[in-house]
C-alpha cells in the first residue's frame, strides 16, 4: 500500500513552527533590501529585486497580528509561488525540510497561536512537536486577486465590444 | 509553417493593403471624378487582388474582383464617371470584398452564388449583359510559365507526334571573332530537326552580333538532348551547350502559388521592393528583442558601477559598450516604429459614413500621418481615436440647417493631426462644432451625484472638462448607436493613461472642441528624474517633468489653505511628496531651500522632494499581478547597484493628492 507522504519546509515565525508544502517553494533567501511600496496592502512589506524580476515581500508577523518583525542573523525571506505568482515571505528562521504522512495532520481547530484558523491547512504532529501547516492560497488572499483579474478581464472585454 | 500557408499569410497582408487602396482610392474619386491617379491606383488594386485571388484559387473574390474591374476600367478609359451613385455601390463592392477576404482567410469562402446581390449591378454599369462572360483564358496558367499562351500551345499540340520542347543555351568562347557566323551554323545545323520557336535574343540581333557570349533558344524536336548536345558542339567555337527539357505545367499546378500571379505584377512588385525593403517580423519576436536590450542595458550599468575608477582600458571598453549598447537599444526602438498612417488610414471611409449616416456634411484632413510610434502603441490607439473622432462628428459637428443659422459654412471640418513634441507625440482630434456647454455638463454632474451644487459654482473650466472623463458620463441629450451608450471617455482616458498618455481637452462654446493626446514615444526604457522623498528614491518619468526650481521656503505661499508656487506669474498647486508617500524623514530640519519638479499630467504641479538624484535610463518593469495597481505607483525598475526603485505615475500622484480616486471610486 502507498503512503501518502507530504515534504515541508519547515521555518519559524516567533515561538511556533510552521511548514509550507516545498512544491510551493523556489528558495530561500537572505534577507535584503526591500523597498518599501507606499499604499500597499500594510502587510506588504515592499519588493525585492530577484534576478531582475521584481517579487513582493508579505511580513506574516504584520499578516497574524503578532507584531513587527524583527530582523536577526536567521533571518530569511522564503519565495513561493502559488497560482503562478512568486512571491516572498519574511520568516524568522529556516529549520529543515521534513517528511510528514498525510496521517499525520490533524485538521486546525479554531484557534492556533493567535491565528485563524482559516488561514491554516492543518496542524501537522511529528513526534513531540507541533507544525503548523499554512494555506498560502488564503493568507495571500490569492482568491481576491485571481476574482479581481477575472472581473479586470470582463471589464476589458466590454470596454472592447463597445 | 508550409509554403502555403506562408503564401496564404502573404496574399491576405498584400490583400489589405490593396483594399486599403481602394478605399482611399474611392474616397479621393468621389471628391473628385476626375483624379486621374485615383482611377489607376483603384484599378491596380483590384486588378492585383484579382490575379492573387486567381492563383490562390479564391473563385468568388476573383469574380467579384473581375466584375469590379470591368467597371473601373470603364471610369479609366473615360466612358464612366463616377457619380454618387456608382460611387456608393463601389464602396458596396469593396465591403463585399473585405467580407469575402475576411470569410477566406478564416477558411469558409462563400459560393459565387452569394454575389447575387451585387454582381448584377456591377455587369449593369460594366455595359454588359446579364450573363457572366465566360471566364476569360486562364491568365494565371499561361503567364506563370516561362512560355508564352501561343508557344504552350504549340509545345502541348506536338507532343502527341513525339515532338518535345527544350530551351538550348549556346555558350560561345569569349575571344570568338564573328559570333553572328557562329550563331547562324548554330540555326543551321538545327535547321531540319526541329523548329526554332523563339530566340534569345531575336535572330536579328544575332544576326548582327548584338548579344554576349551566349544565347538561349526554344527549341521544338524528336531528338534527343545528348543528340542535340553533340550535334551543337560540333560548331566551332561553341564551348557548352545546356539543354533544359520544358516540362507544360498542368492547370493544377500553375495555380500553385510558387509563381507570382503575372510577370507583369511580378516585375511591379520588384520595382516597388526596390524602393522599401521590407521583412514582416512577428511582433513577439520583438518584444523579446526588446527585452534582452533592456536587460543588457541593466547589466551594462551595473558593469559600470562596478568597474568604475578601473584602469583607462577598462573604462575606454565601457564606454565603447555603452555605446554599442545605445546603437542597439535605439535600433530596435526603430524597429519597433510604426507610422501612424497605418491606424489614420481607415478613418476617412470611417468618417465619411459617419456623416452620411448623420446627415452631417464633414471635411476631414488628416496631418503628420508619418508620425512614427512603438508598435504596440498603435495597436492600442485605435479605439480611443475611433472614440473621439465619432464624438466629433456625432456631438461635435452640427447639423448643415443648424451650421447656416449660426453663420458659420454648412460644411464642418474635422480635423486628426498627430506631431512630435520632444519624447512624445501628440495626437489632437480637433471639430469647428458646438464646443462643450459647460453649464449642461454642469447639470449633468449634479444629476448624477457626481457633484454637489455647491462645487458646481466654484468649478473652473478646466475642473468641469475634466468632469467628462469621469466613468458613466455622457452630454449627448440623444443615445445614438454612434457615440455608444454613457460607456465614454473614461473608456479612453484610460486607455491612454495605461499607455503612460493624457488627454486634455479645450473647447469654445460654438466654435469647437479639441482634444488632445499625449504618448511616450517609447515604452518600456525611459528617461527618468530620480529623486529622493525622505530616506526612499523614487523615479519620475522624465517626460511628465516640466522644469526643476529650488525655491526658498519663505517663497511658499498659502491660497487657500493649499499650498503654491507663483511661477512666472502663474499658480502652480504644490504636492509634498513625502507628506504624500509616507516613509521616514532623512532626520535634518527643516530647510531654507527646496527642490521643486514641475510635473504636468493633464495638469501641473509642483513636487516637492527631499533631494533631486540625477536622471538615469531605466527599464520600467511591472509590480506584478499580486500588487497590481498601486495608486500613484507606474511600475518598478532595477537601479545599476540592484537596487528597486518605484516609479512613480505622476497622474496617478496628482489624483492621489487630489482624492480624486476617491471621486472617481464613488461615481462608479
Amino acid at each position: 500500500m502507498q503512503r501518502k507522504e507530504r515534504q515541508l519546509v519547515v521555518f519559524t515565525l516567533g515561538k511556533e513552527e510552521y511548514g509550507v508544502d516545498i512544491l510551493q517553494v523556489q528558495e530561500i533567501k537572505r534577507l535584503t533590501e526591500i523597498t518599501r511600496v507606499p499604499n500597499a496592502p500594510p502587510f506588504v512589506e515592499g519588493v525585492i529585486n530577484l534576478r531582475g524580476n521584481i517579487i513582493p515581500v508579505i511580513d506574516l508577523h504584520k499578516r497574524f497580528g503578532l507584531g513587527a518583525f524583527e530582523p536577526g542573523p536567521e533571518s530569511r525571506i522564503v519565495i513561493v509561488t502559488v497560482r503562478d505568482i512568486t512571491l516572498g515571505i519574511m520568516v524568522d528562521s529556516v529549520s529543515e525540510v521534513l517528511t510528514l504522512e498525510e496521517a499525520a495532520i490533524a485538521p486546525p481547530p479554531p484557534l492556533v497561536a493567535g491565528i485563524e484558523a482559516s488561514f491554516l491547512e492543518g496542524i501537522g504532529r511529528l513526534d513531540d512537536r507541533l507544525l503548523i501547516l499554512l494555506n498560502m492560497d488564503r493568507i495571500l488572499g490569492l482568491e481576491e486577486v485571481a476574482a479581481a483579474q477575472e472581473f479586470q478581464n470582463k471589464a476589458a472585454e466590454a470596454g472592447a465590444g463597445r | 509553417m508550409n509554403d502555403s500557408a506562408r503564401y496564404r499569410e502573404v496574399f491576405f497582408a498584400e490583400a489589405e493593403e490593396h483594399l486599403q487602396e481602394l478605399n482611399e482610392g474611392l474616397l479621393t474619386l468621389e471628391k473628385d471624378p476626375a483624379a486621374k491617379d485615383a482611377v489607376n491606383t483603384v484599378f491596380r488594386a483590384a486588378h492585383t487582388i484579382k490575379g492573387m485571388a486567381a492563383t490562390m484559387g479564391f473563385q468568388t473574390i476573383t469574380t467579384l474582383t473581375h466584375r469590379l474591374e470591368d467597371v473601373l476600367d470603364r471610369v479609366r478609359s473615360g466612358t464612366l464617371s463616377v457619380t454618387p451613385e456608382l460611387s456608393d455601390l463601389l464602396f458596396r463592392a469593396v465591403d463585399r470584398l473585405e467580407e469575402l477576404l475576411g470569410a477566406a482567410q478564416a477558411g469558409n469562402e462563400p459560393p459565387a452564388a452569394s454575389l447575387e446581390d451585387i454582381l448584377p449591378e456591377l455587369s449593369r454599369w460594366a455595359g454588359m449583359s446579364e450573363a457572366p462572360k465566360l471566364p476569360q483564358t486562364n491568365e494565371a496558367s499561361s503567364a506563370a510559365t516561362d512560355l508564352s499562351a501561343y508557344e504552350a500551345r504549340v509545345i502541348q499540340e506536338a507532343g502527341p507526334q513525339g515532338f518535345q520542347a527544350f530551351f538550348l543555351t549556346v555558350y560561345l568562347a569569349p575571344d570568338c571573332i564573328m559570333k553572328g557566323v557562329r550563331a547562324f551554323l548554330v540555326f543551321k545545323k538545327l535547321e531540319g530537326k526541329g523548329e526554332v520557336l523563339r530566340a534569345e535574343p531575336p535572330v536579328e540581333d544575332l544576326e548582327e552580333e548584338k548579344f554576349g557570349t551566349s544565347f538561349r533558344l526554344l527549341f521544338l524536336t524528336r531528338e534527343t538532348p545528348a543528340a542535340l548536345e553533340a550535334l551543337l558542339n560540333g560548331v566551332s567555337d561553341v564551348t557548352k551547350v545546356e539543354v533544359r527539357p520544358v516540362v507544360l505545367k498542368t492547370p493544377e499546378e500553375a495555380r500553385t502559388p510558387d509563381v507570382a500571379p503575372s510577370r507583369r505584377e511580378n516585375r511591379e512588385e520588384k520595382q516597388r521592393h526596390l524602393s522599401t525593403q521590407t521583412v514582416r517580423i512577428d511582433i513577439h519576436r520583438l518584444d523579446s528583442l526588446m527585452n534582452l536590450v533592456g536587460e543588457l542595458v541593466i547589466t551594462k550599468t551595473r558593469l559600470e558601477q562596478l568597474l568604475s575608477g578601473s584602469s583607462p582600458e577598462v573604462e575606454e571598453t565601457l564606454k565603447a559598450l555603452t555605446r554599442v549598447a545605445g546603437g542597439l537599444q535605439d535600433a530596435v526602438m526603430k524597429a519597433r516604429m510604426v507610422p501612424l498612417a497605418q491606424v489614420f488610414s481607415r478613418f476617412p471611409r470611417m468618417v465619411r459614413d459617419l456623416a452620411r449616416e448623420l446627415g452631417r456634411q464633414v471635411e476631414f484632413v488628416i496631418e503628420g500621418e508619418d508620425t512614427e510610434l512603438d508598435r504596440s502603441v498603435i495597436d492600442e490607439i485605435g479605439d480611443p481615436l475611433v472614440h473621439l473622432l465619432r464624438n466629433a462628428v456625432d456631438h461635435g459637428i452640427e447639423p448643415p440647417a443648424e451650421r447656416e443659422r449660426r453663420g458659420k459654412e454648412p460644411t464642418g471640418h474635422v480635423r486628426l493631426s498627430a506631431c512630435y513634441e520632444g519624447n512624445h507625440v501628440l495626437i489632437a482630434v480637433e471639430d469647428d462644432g458646438e464646443g462643450i456647454d459647460c453649464q449642461a455638463v454642469l447639470a449633468k454632474a449634479e444629476e448624477r451625484g457626481l457633484i454637489t451644487a455647491q462645487e458646481a459654482k466654484t468649478m473652473s473650466e478646466k475642473e468641469i472638462y475634466r468632469l467628462l472623463f469621469l466613468p458613466g458620463f455622457s452630454t449627448a441629450a440623444r443615445i445614438t448607436d454612434v457615440s455608444g451608450r454613457g460607456v465614454g471617455l473614461d473608456v479612453v482616458q484610460n486607455k491612454i493613461e495605461s499607455l503612460g498618455g493624457s488627454v486634455e481637452v479645450t473647447s469654445r462654446p460654438g466654435q469647437g472642441t479639441r482634444f488632445a493626446i499625449r504618448l511616450p514615444l517609447t515604452l518600456a526604457i525611459i528617461q527618468a528624474l530620480l529623486v529622493k522623498s525622505g530616506t526612499e528614491t523614487y523615479a519620475l518619468p522624465l517626460e511628465n517633468v516640466e522644469e526643476i526650481q529650488v525655491v526658498r521656503t519663505a517663497d511658499l505661499k498659502k491660497v487657500r489653505g493649499r499650498d503654491v508656487l507663483l511661477l512666472r506669474g502663474e499658480v502652480v498647486p504644490l504636492v509634498n511628496l513625502r507628506a504624500l508617500l509616507g516613509g521616514e524623514t532623512a532626520g535634518e530640519g527643516e530647510e531654507e531651500e527646496v527642490p521643486v519638479v514641475v510635473i504636468r499630467s493633464g495638469e501641473r504641479a509642483g513636487l516637492v522632494v527631499d533631494g533631486l538624484v540625477g536622471q538615469r535610463e531605466i527599464v520600467i518593469k511591472s509590480l506584478g499581478r499580486f500588487l497590481g495597481n498601486v495608486p500613484g505607483i507606474g511600475g518598478a525598475t532595477i537601479l545599476g547597484d540592484g537596487r528597486v526603485v518605484l516609479i512613480l505615475d505622476t497622474g496617478g500622484v496628482l489624483a492621489l493628492a487630489e482624492g480624486r480616486m476617491d471621486r472617481r471610486r464613488m461615481a462608479s
